[in-house]
């Protein structure tokens, strides 16, 4: 997985995050519990370790990254997320 | 077709049924470049980009500019790609000049549909609160893909989703 945010200058900071840190026991329980605690979602580390599952299944599939989220905001700021 | 360089080459790509890795081989180039390639990181060389168009078998013109834009259509039952190897393009262009690309698997719509999880994250942006993605799911079983939502709302923001 990779983040990338591009300021409106154009400056690049990119936070690649290797794949055994998201999907693991404690980090699926602790970001369940964060995203039940900060948004209306109720979501289990089950319902994480699918959604990581059906992902990895997709990349197999079409072998190479995906780039799930590419956001851009009228001042030229950007952030993209691959998986 | 696609509407960037790089979706253009990731979309002949999968329908040639080849895997990057492959396709580096056979252009000489590295799969790291396929993949900046494909996420519009980076172009291919010039000199490439004839091979480009003949290895997928289409014109270098439909190579760099692509199809008209993508129509919605049904694809024939014995020609229908599994539903869950697509993909579901989400785009939201906001008057003010914002834009959001989502691209999600179809497998994934699907879980976030059955645990209730999808209408929740789209409920937050006012553009999606009425679009009925069961509906679209079910579309996309009986055969429908290309741009199957196109809305403009009164205050100018646009949304389209297609399937590829």
């Amino acid at each position: 997985m990779k983040i990338e945010i591009q300021s409106a200058e154009g400056k690049i900071m990119s936070f690649p995050i290797p794949e055994f840190l998201a999907d693991n026991p404690i980090s699926l329980r602790v970001a369940a519990s964060k995203i039940s605690e900060h948004s209306p979602l109720s979501i289990t580390a089950g319902d994480l370790k699918s959604i990581l599952g059906t992902i990895k299944d997709y990349k197999r599939e079409h072998g190479g990254d995906l780039l799930l989220v590419d956001v851009e905001s009228s001042d030229g700021e950007k952030v993209r997320i691959w998986i | 077709m696609a509407q960037t360089l790089g979706k253009r080459i990731s979309e002949l790509r999968r329908r040639k049924g080849f895997t990057q890795d492959q396709l580096a081989e056979e252009m000489g180039v590295s799969s790291q470049a396929v993949s900046k390639w494909e996420n519009d990181i980076s172009c291919p060389d010039i000199g490439l980009l004839p091979h480009l168009a003949d290895f997928f078998g289409v014109t270098l013109d439909e190579l760099m500019r692509g199809d008209q834009e993508k129509v919605a259509q049904v694809i024939p039952e014995n020609e229908r790609k599994d539903p869950n190897k697509m993909i579901m393009r989400i785009r939201v262009l906001s008057a003010d000049g914002d834009k959001v690309n989502v691209n999600l698997p179809m497998a994934l719509v699907k879980m976030g549909l059955q645990s209730g999880m999808l209408n929740s994250m789209v409920g937050g942006n006012e553009n999606l609160k009425g679009i009925d993605f069961e509906s679209l799911v079910q579309m996309v079983e009986q055969g429908a893909i290309g741009k199957l939502v196109e809305v403009e709302s009164a205050d100018g923001d646009l949304v389209d989703i297609t399937i590829e």
